[in-house]
């Protein structure tokens, strides 16, 4: 059945004034630390008596004291509105809140509290009072007993694996932050409420014992603070109105006590009621867990039935519509990452990457593209806003052209998103992971390009972030990396100069891959029982299919699937090096390794010919040819065969994954040079994205990446491309052109930048003119000022291609 | 002698000074004196000014100058300032209250190693130390990166974990917890606003 009923899908004739004004309204705010949870969390811990260092002892419940620490604080959460969205709820007591995690990364801004709010990049503001309460009451409680500490405290500081991490180096353990990265199912709040979630565990909890009836009690002790909290705003939004002299305001917040008083309780009646349960289930999340990538998933499809029927039944506009899905929108951007200064090198200018993903398939097969599809996209379009993090699904065997190039407008108009995901690809990389066809046809993204069944896969997709380049490093210096001088690090695989053949030097560089990814794997793993054992999820839990049933929290284990995702930086530059030194030293022997190992080190210094032979007679990742001879699809097959060779603590299996944030920046600016002629100190090529010093055209881009093949990339991938303009449907048209054969030969997702590099270079010495310039990084989207210098000029370095014949443009204006 | 190893002795002796005069201070004011100081760090702020002042004027003459054997010396100083500022100041004495820790500062040669013992809420300070088990241990890459980030003004650990001149063993939260205190006597002696809500 056809869904979508508009004559215009640009929806070109609304008035957008509304959801501008609260774009514009947040857009100027500051960010500001939220230590209210941390406050009341820490308050908790310490009244009941958990103050012993070894917190929880195990015979003292830990999951039932997380659930109450959680209740209590959603309990005394302040009930606020500060601006005119129409939806009730806010993360935090700011109105742009950096929530702090104490339980997790929390103590990382410690040295910080008192130069945070004057620091360059990305300042977030503290008050005197609050640094003060975090260093004398809150920090002191954690300083022994976050994720890492705790992992520490029970590894050792001889732990190999913990002291990879903390050299920033080898990879990123995600665990020590947060699982978090998940899209929850609404489904059953939406049609059921709360009250029934709560009725139902009551009755499971009265015929279990043990662990699984403190896993019910749990489940009722986080909902019932839940419930508390949302009364309470509505009797905060009943007292406001009793004040407020605008009449639309008092309407506005009349209107919100009753939708609280509804929602989520009970079942939504209306689309507004439906669209503030989810938002409010989003804020209770956050009271649990970190606000890193909690993703609202298929809203488009979710909320449709309560759509329709307020628009059949004459209770909503179209333009009451577009402002309430407007309002969601802005809600998205209430909350940020608080992050150390440091992370600005490595995950800078990101937000909390809400991911909303709407179109592709329904759980029949048919196209799900409906009216609410093309509102999403009319609102992403208007508002031009960092969150959500957008994502399309496009099947070419189902969805229309229409859709396609409406798609592609919306990114020429915004300059970035929303990415584009390949249905077919995906669902077949999904059934290609044990999931059940139905399943894998509902899948939303997670955060940046994570793939996930809705409310049923819980995938900690980001639980490692493992650096390509560290490997390829130990292969080359037997076991060291070139940074950290002679400390050994992997193991001791041989000085490559002795090295008779190339397969040789492959063995040592896959016994250092394998070698890292199992120091990564073993660390996720012990950090896991460390969640287990104090962070629990039980609301995140009850939000979710299969923990309820299997009376088991979702860090035991509860979902329906389950896996770990592990996500790699320096792919390009890694397979590039690959291929440079099996040519350089062995097919042509223009040197010997031992040569080739001085000019890289000396870092190609009094060598620049040596070097352009490297960038320009060498295979190169994103050519036809490199894909034919090379070594991607070596390493991608790799990669895969490794990581599925595990099995996590829940069961599932260890999921592959290209993408980077801002990580190939970072850890690019402090990487020595590289066997692929890349000099020390540069930024790498971002997600599976390849080198900009590729000279392929776009179609060739695009089949090299399609040819890697989508089922050993289960994680998902970004695919970054930057097209100087986009400005008529007939450039559109064309974008969706170049897409569809990538589609059909397997790719997997592509993000674009609609940008020159004059138009970047000016916005880097200009940052004033472009104060909301949206740019796509690799994986979520990011305001281009936000970014540090360094991911700025890889942005603007990236290859720009020409949408009239999908050549790259080499000569800059 | 040559010029640089005549700059190096004049740096040492001024740091030997330095240490001696603070140790002095601590160990003789009576409990009066002290208390009469309490809320104000102008001893402390001068004595530092003019150390610094001094240090910087060696450095920019000749960074050379600046070699081994005094990197123990010249952190020994710079924590006994920190020792100092607890002696003086209640209020920031609150950061010490209850916390107990040993750390080591020495560099990956093992050239210098200082600690400071947190106890009893207050700080104190050892040259050439012999700890067993320290609570954390900060590991200098070289002199070079010592003097970097003493000169920098910015204990963002962090960041020179990220670029490998520093190393530590130990829960990093400690680390965290000391660059706080550090940048707190480094901005109110720079008179920086540090809040939000400072004017």
């Amino acid at each position: 059945m056809n869904k979508v009923t508009f004559e215009d899908i640009r929806l070109k004739n609304y008035d957008f004034e509304y959801i501008l004004n609260l774009k514009n309204v947040l857009i100027k705010a500051p960010v500001e630390i939220c230590i209210e949870r941390a406050l009341h969390i820490t308050q908790y811990m310490t009244r009941e008596n958990c103050s012993h260092k070894d917190y929880p002892s195990m015979e003292k419940e830990p999951m039932l004291y997380r659930a109450q620490a959680v209740s209590n604080y959603l309990i005394n959460k302040k009930a606020v509105f500060f601006d005119d969205n129409m939806l009730a709820g806010t993360t935090g007591s700011k109105f742009k809140s950096a929530p702090l995690y104490p339980e997790f990364i929390g103590l990382t801004i410690w040295s910080e509290l008192e130069t945070i709010t004057r620091r360059e990049k990305n300042p977030m503001l503290l008050t005197k009072k609050e640094a003060e309460a975090l260093n004398f009451d809150i920090f002191p409680y954690w300083i022994d007993r976050d994720v890492l500490s705790s992992s520490k405290k029970k590894h050792g500081n001889d732990y190999v694996p913990i002291q990879l991490l903390e050299k920033f180096i080898f990879y990123v353990s995600a665990k020590a932050g947060c699982i978090s990265h998940t899209v929850p199912n609404f489904e059953r709040v939406l049609k059921e409420g709360v009250d029934e979630i709560i009725k139902d565990a009551e009755n499971k909890m009265t015929a279990s014992s043990g662990e699984t009836k403190e896993f019910y009690n749990s489940v009722i002790t986080v909902l019932k603070g839940f419930l508390v909290y949302v009364s309470n705003l509505a009797d905060e939004a009943e007292s406001l109105a009793k004040k407020e002299k605008k009449p639309k305001r008092k309407k506005e917040l009349l209107e919100m006590a009753v939708v609280c008083r509804n929602v989520p309780r009970k079942r939504p009646e209306t689309f507004r009621e439906a669209v503030n349960a989810v938002w409010l289930c989003l804020v209770a999340i956050h009271a649990e867990n970190m606000n890193m990538a909690i993703s609202p998933g298929r809203l488009d499809q979710i909320l449709y039935p309560w759509y329709r029927h307020d628009i059949d039944n004459g209770v909503i506009s179209v333009e009451e519509a577009i402002n309430i899905v407007g309002s969601m929108w802005i809600k998205l951007g209430d909350n940020v990452n608080l992050v150390p200064q440091v992370s600005e090198e490595l995950f800078g200018g990101a937000s909390s990457a809400p991911a909303v993903t709407v179109g592709g398939i329904d759980e029949n097969g048919e196209d799900a593209v409906n009216d609410l599809t093309y509102i999403m996209l009319r609102v992403t379009e208007v508002l031009k806003s960092r969150e959500p993090s957008m994502n399309a699904r496009y099947n070419y065997e189902k969805n229309s052209k229409e859709y396609r190039n409406r798609v592609c407008e919306v990114i020429g108009e915004t300059r970035a998103v929303p990415a584009l995901h390949n249905d077919v690809a995906n669902i077949k990389t999904l059934l290609n992971q044990g999931f059940d066809i139905n399943h894998a046809r509902d899948y939303s993204i997670v955060g940046c390009v994570e793939l996930s069944s809705s409310g049923r896969s819980y995938d900690a997709s980001s639980s490692i972030i493992l650096n390509l380049s560290a490997v390829i490093e130990m292969a080359l210096y037997d076991g060291k990396r070139y940074i950290t001088g002679e400390e050994q690090f992997g193991p001791n695989t041989g000085n490559p100069e002795a090295f008779k053949t190339f397969d040789d030097f492959l063995n040592a560089f896959e016994t250092q891959l394998k070698w890292l990814i199992g120091q990564a794997v073993e660390l996720n793993e012990n950090m896991a029982k460390i969640h287990q054992k104090m962070l629990p999820t039980p609301l995140l839990s009850a939000l979710f299919e299969g923990p309820l049933k299997k009376g088991k929290d979702l860090v035991f284990g509860g979902a329906l699937y389950n896996s770990s995702g592990a996500t790699h930086v320096a792919f390009a530059d890694v397979v590039d090096s690959l291929n440079a030194i099996k040519k350089v030293v062995f097919d042509d022997k223009i040197c010997s390794f031992a040569e080739f190992i001085k000019i890289i080190r000396c870092d190609f210094e009094g060598h620049a010919d040596f070097k352009k032979h490297l960038i320009n007679s060498c295979l190169k990742y994103g050519t036809e040819e490199e894909i034919k001879e090379g070594h991607s699809k070596y390493l991608i097959k790799l990669l895969y065969d490794t990581y599925q060779s595990y099995t996590n603590y829940r069961g599932g299996k260890y999921r592959p994954a290209y993408w980077t944030m801002t990580n190939h920046s970072g850890q690019g600016k402090i990487c020595h040079a590289l066997p692929n002629g890349r000099e020390a100190n540069i930024p790498f090529a971002s997600g599976i994205t390849p080198s900009s010093s590729t000279m392929a055209s776009l179609p060739e881009c695009f089949n090299s990446v399609a040819a890697l093949g989508y089922n050993h990339i289960p994680g998902g991938e970004a695919l970054n491309i930057k097209f100087t303009k986009i400005d008529s449907p007939e450039d559109a048209k064309k974008m969706g052109d170049f897409i569809e054969p990538y589609f059909m030969k397997g790719g997997q997702q592509v993000q674009f930048n609609i940008m020159s590099h004059k138009m970047l270079c000016d916005a880097k010495k200009h940052p004033d003119n472009y104060k909301d310039l949206l740019v796509r990084v690799s994986g979520y989207s990011a305001y281009f000022n936000d970014l540090n210098d360094a991911m700025k000029d890889e942005l603007i370095s990236r290859s720009e291609y020409n949408i009239s014949d999908g050549k790259k443009v080499v000569d800059y204006e | 002698m040559n010029k640089i190893e005549k700059l190096d002795d004049k740096l040492k002796l001024q740091l030997e000074m330095e240490f001696e005069r603070l140790n002095n201070l601590q160990d003789e004011m009576s409990e009066e004196r002290r208390s009469s100081l309490v809320g104000s760090d102008k001893d402390i702020i001068e004595m530092y000014e003019k150390l610094k002042k001094d240090f910087l004027e060696c450095h920019e003459e000749n960074e050379l100058a600046l070699s081994g054997r005094l990197s123990g010396l010249l952190i020994c100083v710079v924590l006994k300032f920190m020792s100092a500022s607890f002696y003086f100041n209640s209020h920031y004495k609150e950061n010490i209250k209850d916390f107990e820790a040993v750390y080591l500062f020495t560099d990956k040669e093992k050239d210098f190693c200082v600690s400071a013992t947190f106890k009893d809420s207050k700080m104190k300070v050892h040259m050439n130390a012999k700890v067993v088990d320290p609570t954390f241990s900060l590991i200098f890459k070289n002199d070079k990166t010592l003097y970097k980030i003493i000169l920098s003004g910015s204990f963002d650990m962090l960041n020179f974990m990220l670029s490998q001149d520093i190393s530590f063993r130990g829960n990093i939260n400690y680390i965290g917890k000391f660059a706080y205190m550090a940048t707190h006597l480094l901005l109110k002696l720079r008179h920086m606003p540090r809040f939000a809500d400072d004017k």
